[in-house]
């Protein structure tokens, strides 16, 4: 830092500066010095979000730098800015670290109730790309089979959000009169789904004859 | 197979979806536990159900880097609109959104009030530690720890704790030349092991701090303060 502040002057300030060469002239010794200068700010920021806080620290860095490529640098004419931004990188890594660490969760217990489905996918990134790309595949096709309102919005709470029937009943209590009419819809909706081929094919759900439906 | 049901009359249409949330009554529950053909139907849906959620859980949920986005005012035309429609309805995001709000309601301008200045603190060689600190009440125990940095002189004293054997107490004092600095109880004191922040001290209007119970470890303190954070690195408790 101290070799940037003896380049005097760099308008409007050091720090600024130290911004400029790493991100505009993509400079790795100033990239090197804003790291040691700001990591102890985006740490603090990240709180207590689950995951290793070095690899966490990198990721909200390396968004910074992803995200304002050279010729975008003049978008960020001061330091308030630049810094706003890079709380901005530290804040998103930290609610990306909580989101993983539930679906993972989900994921583990879903996996330890019936190891036989999605046994092919690991924890891997290219596992993760895989998972997404199915999952998407799952989601569009189970969407297809859904009939009004009511159905679509038990199966986005009870599946997408993860809330019990009680829980959905008492959020939307226009839609459901008790959380007995949710199981009932809820029901439907699973008898119709668990007798989709495709369905089944995607979630990789073995039949009681050991084949793939 | 062709199992069928021992008492049809017992079970309605949502009964074992009921049974597979946890919120079936007894009948239900005393009639899936004796009957095989619903505790087989009731084992496939709880299969369809956790299989499904591992695969869907907060799947059209907006990323969140767009939820800052909306967070900031700065989503427009139908992205704001779809965003806004999602938090009416999911729990998740409302709540990752409340607390972003929260963050920056309990400590407004923190960020880019702290992140002007970063100075790092020298450690004062033990042999005159105990010059200009003599009169301080409480701060004459023994290996007291004195860094200074930008006219600043931060003591910390680490005590056997009272109540946890092996373990110390940190007290700490802010001083500029024997006074104690009038904005000094704006400020805080973190405390540091390796990577990980351990805990925030509020300095106190005499310019006293505290951490109650901390493992022997050498540890880094940061004293973030009217526009300047002074990191003390390499304090050692032992």
């Amino acid at each position: 830092m101290a070799r940037y502040q003896r380049r005097q002057p760099y308008p409007p300030g050091a720090c600024y500066a130290l911004f400029q060469h790493a991100l505009e002239h993509r400079d790795a010794e100033a990239w090197a010095a804003l790291y040691a200068q700001y990591q102890r700010l985006v740490r603090r920021q990240l709180g207590n979000a689950p995951g290793e806080p070095d690899a966490l620290v990198n990721q909200a860095f390396e968004r910074l730098w992803r995200a304002i490529p050279p010729e975008r640098f003049g978008d960020f004419p001061t330091l308030d800015k630049l810094l706003a931004y890079l709380k901005r990188c530290a804040q998103s890594v930290a609610l990306d670290a909580r989101r993983q660490e539930e679906r993972e969760k989900i994921r583990a217990s879903a996996w330890h109730t019936h190891p036989e489905t999605h046994s092919e996918i690991g924890t891997a990134p290219a596992d993760y790309v895989l998972d997404e790309i199915v999952g998407g595949q799952i989601f569009a096709h189970a969407r297809k089979r859904l009939i009004g309102p009511q159905e679509r919005l038990v199966f986005r709470a009870s599946l997408e959000w993860n809330l019990k029937p009680t829980a959905i009943a008492t959020r939307w209590p226009a839609l459901f009169a008790d959380a007995h009419e949710v199981s009932r819809i809820k029901e439907r909706i699973f008898r119709r789904l668990r007798r989709d081929v495709e369905l089944r094919a995607l979630l990789g759900i073995v039949d009681a004859d050991g084949g793939k439906s | 197979m062709n199992e069928t049901c021992i008492n049809p009359t017992e079970i309605h249409a949502g009964s074992l979806m009921a049974y597979v949330d946890g919120t079936a009554d007894k009948t239900i529950i005393q009639h899936v536990r004796h009957c095989p053909a619903c505790a087989r139907q009731a084992a496939e849906l709880t299969r369809l159900q956790a299989t499904l959620t591992a695969s869907l859980y907060r799947r059209s949920c907006p990323d969140t880097e767009q939820l800052i986005a909306y967070r900031y005012n700065e989503l427009a035309g139908n992205e704001h609109l779809v965003v806004v429609q999602h938090l009416r309805q999911c729990p998740h995001c409302a709540r990752e959104l409340a607390a972003l709000t929260h963050a920056e309601r309990r400590a407004p301008g923190e960020w880019l009030r702290t992140a002007i200045k970063v100075i790092q603190a020298v450690l004062v060689p033990p042999q005159i530690q105990a010059a200009g600190v003599r009169n301080i009440p409480r701060m004459n125990q023994a290996r007291p720890q004195v860094y200074r940095a930008a006219g600043i002189e931060i003591i910390v004293n680490p005590r056997p704790a009272r109540t946890h054997p092996h373990q110390y107490d940190l007290v700490g004092l802010i001083h500029s030349a024997g006074q104690i600095p009038a904005t000094i109880g704006t400020a805080e004191v973190e405390l540091y092991h390796g990577a990980g922040l351990i805990a925030i001290s509020q300095v106190s209007g005499r310019g006293q701090f505290t951490f109650a119970a901390v493992e022997p470890a050498t540890y880094d303190l940061s004293l973030v303060w009217d526009q300047q954070e002074i990191q003390l690195p390499g304090m050692r408790v032992q």
